[in-house]
Formats: C-alpha cells, structure tokens, sequence
C-alpha cells in the first residue's frame, strides 16, 4: 500500500476512535452506527451529481445531525427513536438513488479508489479534527457526563454538543472511502469499547482506544491486500476478536480484584 | 449585607406551575433549609437560582456569586473509567488543563479531598466507590471552586444514617470555615434544626418562612406535608 493511502488510514483511524471515546460515554453506540448509514443517500446523490462523494456524504449528515439536535431539544424525542427514524428512511432514499455499480463502494468503501487528492485532504481533514478534540476534551467530557453539574456552563455545554455532532459527522464522512458508510460507525466505537474494558481512567480508556483504532485499521487493511478481501470488513472482524480478547482480560483481572478481596477477608479474620 | 434577591418567581415545567410567586431575601453568611414534600418544586427553585432553567420574576445577586453545587443524584454511566482526580479536572473552571495537570493542580485537589478525609480516592473510579464516598467526592468539587454560595440538594439522599451524620458535619465544618452563605434542600427536620439560621417551607407556594423554632411547628408542617400532599403528583423534577 503506497504511503499516503497508509497515512490516511492511520488518521482516519485516530479521529475516528478519537471521536468515538464520547460516543461511548454518551452512551450512544447504536447512534453512530446508525448515523453512518445516513450518509449513503448523501454518496448516492453525489455519484450521480459526478461530485466527490465524501461531499455528498458530510452534507447529508450534517444537515441530519444538525435537524436531531434541534428536534432532541424542543420536543425531547429520545435521540434514539430520532436516529431510528432518520436511518432507516436514509436507508430507503439511498437504496432508491444509488446506482447499481457503486452501491458496493458505497457500502464498503474502496481504499483502493482513493485519489492521491483525496488522501491530502483526508490527511488534513482528519488531523484537524483530531486536534479539536484533543483541545476540546476537557469541554466534551463536561458535557457528557453529568448534566445535572453544568450549572451555569449550560450553554457552552449546548455548544459543545453542537461542535461535537457535526465534528462526528465530518470524521464519519471521511471514512467513508476508507470503510464504506455500513462499517464506518463500528470503526468508531469497537477500538473504544475494547479500551473501556481494559482501562483504569479516562486518559487511559482514550490512550488505549487511539492504540486499538490505529492498530485495527493498519491490519485489517494489510490482511485485506494479502487475502485480496474487502478491507472495511477486514478491520471490523480484527474490531471485534480485539473486543474479546479485551473481555477476556476484563474477567482476568476482575477476578483478580475479587481473589486479592477475598485474600483480605481471610486475613482481616 | 444582602447577598441574594428572589423576587416573585415562578417557573413552569411542561406547562406546569411548580413554582409560584416565590419571593425571600439572604443576607451574607446566612444558612437557608427549603423544606417541603416531594414534587414542591424545591430542586426546581434551586435549579433557577443556578441559571439553568428559565423563571418569571427576578433573582438579583448583590454580590457576583460563584456557585458550589451538591446535586441530589449524581447520574453517570458507572462503567466508564472516570478517576475522581479526573472529575475534579473536568469540572473545575480554575483547572487550567486535563491532559497533563501541574503538580500544583494535583496537590491542589489532594487538598480539597482531605478536607472530606477523601485523599485516598484521587486515583479511583467514581463508579467504584460507594454512595458516601461519591457524596463527600462531591462536596469537596463543590468547595473546590471556592465558592461564596454552597447549593446543597439534599446532599445526603442516598447515604446511611451513618455516612449522613459525617457528611453534615463535614459541611457544617466547611461552612464556618470558609465563611459561606448556603442554601440546603433536606427533608431531615433534624438536620434542618441544627443546621439552618432559617427555614424556608414550599410547597410550589411559600408557606411559610422563619427562625427553626418558630416555623417548625405542628401547624406549618401539617400544612405543609399532611393534607393536601396527596393532591400533588409525585414526580421528581
């Protein structure tokens, strides 16, 4: 694999476990997962238009990331039931608009169709979307965890809400190349939920899930070129035997914890 | 000295009427208990003086506040690594970064945690540590502000009778300490006695307002708790 494809990749990787950290926290898996898929009828139209798909893809999830948050805040809808909804009739539209020949990129994505221009401006994309969350994750976590301790903050937390969907927009647009619309969601939270299980704090549980996220994609993509298979899955099956190996070390060390507690009791006797 | 103006306030939530022309003055220094019955619109009230819902009527500071906060429940997601160092870096304004705190930061929060005998909990999870723990976690976040108005919501809601007495006590410590004026929601009457210079009762209208001793009488709580308690729903805002 040439260089440039090898850097986007990795930054791809990185914003995307990055972002996936609050997906996470929020308690949102099923949302990002979803939210990804509305992004085909946004590559469906932009194929057909003959513009650069990740156009098409960012605008329309953008404008339903935007339209959810406003409908999440004057009718308090569940963010679920909004996704649900918003998902399955994307799904539909995209269905109806994409052309025969590319669903399956679309899908799936095709590495191997990226531009050298393209790869620049994913490089670059990617890497200032990392950086907004590194400079903003003291102001996402306060968001996230507690609205019951924002006080006066709120605005600025609604803000930061703001800044952080269509940050979740642009970096699933980006991956869709990479990993195609259907996997691109599980990109950004497997690498993350395998950290959650292994980490002892936040920094750690970020710290862990860049780790995981960079090194799923380095390999799924040198799998997917030895096998000659689709690389998207590639990465996601890597994701998920990553999640169980990190299941594993959980139980281990709760167990652990359990057996030194027990050892404590039996001297305390 | 005044410190705080509330002046004819009402709040509704979902079209409803759960605070209702609500007007009383604090002056500095000065312990304030709101009592009253669940769904009084207590936590509401409190909520407005915090600026995070929206009122009628006017709330005037007279002096610029910097609010320390105890919420009643604190909701989070228990399995998510989350250091009680870390809590303190996410949610203190005077902390300058997260990633890489100073040395200086870290003592600073080490300092705040031993005021609540809680230094050992720095590295700990928030989930893994029990309700009192997590509630004397939250006081010394609260104080770590510096405040010159503590906000109490029932801060001992989910602690042992136990853990409750530890916890007023280290509030009421803190109090004389740093010279705070405090608001404190508490259904314990008790507490309310030894605590407060003065009683607040609601029921989404003032009933009444005064020194302990005079307004914890048969006739104000019987007006306030008994009776007509049924008429209200019994929800939790």
């Amino acid at each position: 694999m040439d260089g440039n494809l090898l850097l986007l990749s990795v930054v791809v990787a990185i914003a995307a476990s990055f972002l996936g950290v609050f997906i996470i926290l929020r308690r949102l898996a099923l949302v990002s997962d979803v939210l990804s898929h509305v992004a085909l009828p946004g590559v469906a139209l932009a194929m057909i238009a003959g513009v650069n798909p990740f156009i098409g893809a960012f605008v329309a999830l953008g404008a339903v990331t935007i339209i959810i948050f406003f409908l999440e805040r004057r009718f308090a809808l569940s963010i679920d039931a909004i996704v649900g909804i918003a998902f399955t009739v994307a799904l539909a539209i995209g269905m109806i608009l994409i052309p025969d020949e590319h669903a399956a990129e679309a899908l799936f994505g095709d590495i191997n169709s990226v531009t050298r221009e393209d790869a620049l401006f994913g490089v670059a994309l990617g890497g200032s979307l990392i950086m907004l969350t590194f400079a903003l994750f003291k102001r996402f976590a306060h968001a996230t965890f507690s609205k019951e301790l924002s006080r006066d903050e709120t605005v600025a937390d609604g803000r930061a809400e703001f800044i952080f969907l269509i940050a979740l927009a642009l970096a699933i647009a980006l991956g869709i190349k990479v990993v195609g619309t259907l996997l691109m969601g599980a990109l950004m939270i497997l690498p993350v939920v395998a950290a959650k299980n292994i980490a002892w704090s936040l920094k750690s549980m970020t710290a862990f899930a860049i780790a995981l996220g960079v090194f799923e994609m380095v390999a799924g993509v040198s799998l997917a070129g030895v096998y000659d298979i689709v690389p998207g899955a590639a990465i996601i099956l890597i994701g998920g035997a990553v999640f169980v190996l990190s299941l594993i070390a959980r139980a281990v060390k709760s167990r652990g914890i359990l057996a030194t507690k027990e050892k404590q009791k039996m001297l305390s006797r | 000295m005044l410190f705080l103006e509330v002046k004819n306030v009402s709040i509704k939530v979902g079209g409803e009427k759960v605070v209702d022309n609500v007007s009383f003055t604090i002056k500095k220094g000065e312990n304030v208990a709101i009592i009253g019955p669940n769904g009084s619109g207590k936590t509401t009230l409190l909520r407005a003086l915090l600026g995070s819902v929206r009122y009628q009527g006017e709330v005037i500071w007279h002096e610029k506040p910097i609010i320390g906060y105890v919420p009643q429940k604190f909701d989070f997601d228990k399995t998510v690594p989350f250091t009680v160092e870390e809590f303190f870096l996410v949610y203190s304004r005077k902390s300058e970064g997260f990633w890489f705190p100073s040395r200086a930061a870290v003592g600073e929060i080490k300092k705040y945690l031993r005021y609540v005998k809680a230094e050992h909990l720095l590295k700990r999870n928030l989930g893994e540590i029990s309700h009192g723990e997590l509630q004397r976690v939250l006081i010394a976040q609260a104080i770590f502000e510096r405040p010159n108005i503590l906000l109490l919501d029932e801060p001992t809601a989910s602690v042992d009778v136990e853990g409750e007495r530890t916890i007023y006590y280290l509030v009421k410590e803190m109090i004389k300490d740093f010279s705070l004026t405090s608001i404190i929601i508490s259904h314990d009457l008790h507490v309310v006695h030894d605590f407060a210079d003065r009683v607040i009762c609601l029921n989404r209208k003032m009933l009444c307002e005064g020194a302990p001793n005079a307004v914890l009488n048969k006739e104000n709580l019987s007006a306030l708790y008994g009776g007509d308690v049924t008429l209200y729903k019994h929800d939790h805002k």
